[in-house]
């Protein structure tokens, strides 16, 4: 396949792919490369890849090589997917009570699309905030 | 230019002293006893201030040279007898001449009268018919879109004209307006009446209306007066009352069902634009296809429990509006072949 998840090595290219998206969601996965929940969410992310290329862009970013939004994001899970659009970061209601991001690895390829397509219209339309179609609160927990 | 007749209140300083000096010299009165009178008492003489020298030059080799006395500082307010400045605000104030012309009585009776008119006038707008208004509107705008968007393709023309150098151009040749042009920019006008009709009865998110949305409201308006009208002769066994009713009954009958044949007509142009919409470039491609998202549900979630639909969003939106889904229905997106979720967190008016 000719779609590769691409990576972004340094926070002014962060910065760039935020802004200058127009008018698709941005989806940057925080994480590592080896670390296993990474794996499995990657993997995702490269399937759905193409299928939202219409209305998403997906990025990697490495938090040790790049940790200047560590803190400011409070990435200190293994694996964090933020999505943006317009530089603006758009918030999930995911029933996690976490609303910023997605701090686990999903598995379910049509299930992150459908997230990620609420995300797209709700955003179109100037929502902040979106309601997930799933609510992840009892499968997944703190 | 009208020549304005400037005033500066220059003499206050002089009545104060003279009004000070009078007041001693003269028996007092119960008037001297006010306070805020009492209050230029306490201005220091300048008489008082000592150490002062008179200015010598005024300039030394170009650098200004301030006199070592409070002069200059007595011409903007004065000293209390405390020593603490007190800056006189209003001894400077540019007064105009014409305001003191104006007969204030007169200017707010005028007020009045031409307040009420306004508010009479503000209030007509807002019994206006906002429903007709609508489904004017309706002709203006595609299926899918908002107000905005569609003002955007009216307008869109334009904005071809990148450069000034090319509008500076059009300009000078003065090229005419292709009849395309013409009526775009007058939807353009009717589109944005409208709006700002419905703008001025309160509604302040007509522009992010979408076309649905808007029928919607019309449907359901029209839903709502349909009721109302046909209640009334069913209900009644009463001849006279029959017969009272009978002639506009059969009016509005009539009304409703050409009312009936004009939704079906709309019904067929939205779909022609549906098949107009897949030809275009492609945003709009991606736009139109999103948007006509169709959905299948079923009370229950489990396998062999039936599926409805499918059913398009606004018609789910409008479901969901009116609490037929109280506890819920399990909904899917047709050919998502995709779980179902719950409509509870599903926002129809987002595919809307």
């Amino acid at each position: 396949m000719s779609y590769m998840l691409q990576h972004l090595t340094n926070g002014w290219q962060v910065d760039q792919a935020i802004l200058s998206e127009e008018d698709r969601v941005l989806i940057i996965r925080f994480g590592h490369d080896w670390d296993p929940t990474c794996m499995v969410m990657d993997e995702t992310l490269y399937k759905c890849a193409e299928k939202m290329k219409n209305f998403a862009v997906i990025y990697l970013v490495d938090i040790t090589e790049v940790p200047d939004f560590n803190k400011m994001y409070e990435l200190y899970d293994p694996c964090t997917i933020m999505f943006f659009y317009r530089n603006k970061h758009i918030m999930i209601d995911l029933g996690t009570g976490n609303n910023n991001k997605i701090n686990w690895a999903m598995e379910d390829v049509q299930e992150f699309i459908d997230i990620v397509e609420t995300v797209y219209r709700g955003a179109r339309k100037g929502r902040g905030l979106v309601v997930s179609p799933k609510d992840y609160s009892t499968k997944y927990r703190y | 230019m009208s020549k304005k007749r400037v005033d500066f209140a220059g003499d206050v300083e002089n009545i104060a002293s003279g009004e000070s000096s009078r007041r001693f010299k003269e028996k007092h009165s119960l008037d001297s006893d006010e306070e805020d009178e009492g209050l230029k008492d306490d201005i220091l003489d300048e008489d008082d201030i000592e150490g002062q020298e008179e200015a010598t030059i005024d300039y030394d080799q170009g650098i200004r040279i301030t006199p070592f006395n409070m002069r200059e500082e007595m011409e903007e307010g004065h000293f209390d007898k405390d020593g603490t400045f007190i800056f006189e605000k209003d001894k400077g104030e540019i007064r105009d001449g014409w305001l003191d012309n104006i007969d204030w009585v007169q200017i707010k009776e005028i007020d009045k009268n031409k307040l009420g008119e306004n508010e009479e006038s503000d209030d007509e707008p807002s019994t206006v018919d906002t429903i007709a208004t609508y489904k004017q509107m309706l002709e203006l705008i595609h299926p899918g879109e908002t107000v905005t968007k569609a003002l955007q393709r009216f307008g869109g023309t334009q904005r071809k004209q990148v450069s000034s150098m090319d509008k500076w151009k059009a300009k000078k040749q003065k090229v005419e307006e292709t009849p395309e042009e013409k009526e775009n920019k007058e939807n353009f006008m009717k589109l944005t009446g409208f709006a700002d009709e419905i703008l001025g009865t309160g509604n302040m998110d007509i522009y992010q209306m979408t076309y649905e949305k808007i029928s919607y409201e019309v449907k359901k308006s029209e839903e709502n007066s349909t009721k109302s009208r046909t209640v009334i002769p069913q209900g009644t066994d009463d001849d006279d009352a029959l017969d009272m009713f009978a002639d506009n009954f059969d009016a509005r009958e009539a009304e409703k069902l050409s009312s009936a044949e004009k939704k079906g007509d709309k019904d067929k142009d939205t779909d022609e634009h549906r098949a107009d919409g897949d030809k275009p470039t492609g945003q709009e491609v991606t736009d139109t296809k999103t948007n006509a998202v169709k959905w299948e549900y079923k009370w229950e979630n489990n396998a062999d429990a039936e599926v409805h639909g499918p059913y398009d969003s606004s018609q789910m939106f409008e479901w969901t509006e009116d609490g037929y889904f109280p506890d819920g229905v399990f909904v899917r997106k047709v050919g998502s072949d995709g779980q179902f979720y719950s409509s509870k967190r599903i926002d129809f008016d987002l595919y809307i």
